[in-house]
């Protein structure tokens, strides 16, 4: 078999390993292919194929190489979704604040009558479920900002990793409390102003938060679906992840 | 050498392989291998994973450049804290290979210490 031929289908070996980090992949499998093609030119040996087979050895069973990269990923993936939670809960806090100064302006007042009870203590609930979220942001992202990655997905390091994914999930789970409660909140004002053109600005707002969310969803649905690769990936090990 | 010993201080040997300038991740390895007179043979897909938690805690950086042959190559130098890092576990490797020396009768700091 041609060198080149035992060199991609070993870079396709490790591809598939690592398919739970696909940006990973990418630069991963491009260093690794000038690593192995760097040591077939350097191996004396006249026969290329048999240096091939040689280098492709000396680099490793491409499964325990993806499991040792499954540590940093984790974290990275950690990372995006603390930093994006934080950047959705400061634009949502602006979009919050716009939108209040907004019914000020225009004296659009929020109908009791018609929202019932939620019209009495939706208002403060919004307020305190949104400031628990921007609370459980910054932990979140504290703590995950001063995680290191571990060579190794020991109990110690999946446990970090779990505290991290709580703290994010919490955060989230509460924004995306606050935002269903704005939205419910907003469109009775609307609907009490009759539906003026005024109306188009805190209704594009609140889709705008509702945005950030799907976008929160996604991410926090990418952690999932790379917990559970990283998880079949250890599968023989019988591992947590 | 055992290899979980050495899996232990990877991070440590590949600083210490990029103390005299960057370098990619092949040259790394043979740097491991030279300085260490061959007894450090690792896995060599062992040191990818390194590097990229390396770069990710701040103590490398890399960079895409346009190797000899005109392929693409990830080139890792020393950040500041790298350098700092390094020089701290050094220190520490160094007060470590006193201390063992020591129990193992060489003479050393240790061994006076424990003479005294």
């Amino acid at each position: 078999m041609r060198p080149s031929v035992l060199v991609t289908e070993y870079l396709d070996k490790l591809s598939r390993e690592l398919r739970f980090d696909p940006q990973l992949t990418r630069r991963v499998r491009r260093e690794v292919e000038d690593h192995l093609l760097n040591a077939i030119g350097d191996d004396t040996d006249d026969d290329s194929s048999e240096a091939a087979r040689r280098a492709i050895a000396k680099f490793g069973d491409p499964r325990e190489i993806a499991q040792q990269y499954a540590p940093l990923s984790l974290l990275q993936q950690a990372r995006r979704v603390g930093s994006i939670l934080l950047v959705a809960i400061a634009a949502i806090l602006v979009l919050m604040k716009g939108r209040v100064a907004l019914y000020d302006v225009l004296q659009w007042r929020l109908n009791t009558d018609w929202l019932g009870w939620l019209g009495a203590i939706g208002p403060p609930i919004d307020r305190y479920v949104f400031q628990a979220s921007l609370v459980f942001g910054i932990l979140g992202w504290l703590y995950i900002a001063s995680r290191r990655a571990a060579p190794t997905l020991n109990s110690d390091y999946q446990h970090q990793l779990k505290r991290c994914f709580l703290l994010s999930a919490a955060a989230a789970g509460l924004l995306i409390g606050a935002v269903i409660l704005d939205t419910i909140l907003g469109g009775a004002r609307s609907v009490g102003a009759g539906m003026a053109l005024a109306a188009v600005i805190p209704l594009l707002s609140i889709a705008i938060e509702a945005a950030l969310v799907g976008v929160i969803i996604v991410e926090l649905r990418k952690v999932m679906q790379r917990k559970a690769l990283i998880s079949s990936l250890f599968a023989d090990k019988n591992a947590n992840y | 050498m055992e290899g979980e010993m050495l899996k232990g201080h990877l991070d440590m040997i590949v600083l210490a392989a990029l103390a005299d300038g960057p370098a990619h991740g092949y040259a790394v390895i043979q740097e491991i291998r030279r300085r260490s007179g061959g007894e450090f043979d690792l896995p060599e897909g062992t040191i990818y994973p390194a590097l990229h938690r390396l770069e990710q805690g701040g103590l490398l950086s890399s960079r895409w450049t346009a190797g000899e042959s005109g392929r693409q190559r990830r080139v890792y130098s020393l950040t500041r804290s790298g350098r700092r890092g390094l020089a701290s576990q050094r220190a520490v490797w160094q007060r470590f290979k006193d201390a063992i020396g020591g129990l193992f009768g060489e003479t050393s700091h240790a061994t006076v210490r424990l003479g005294h």
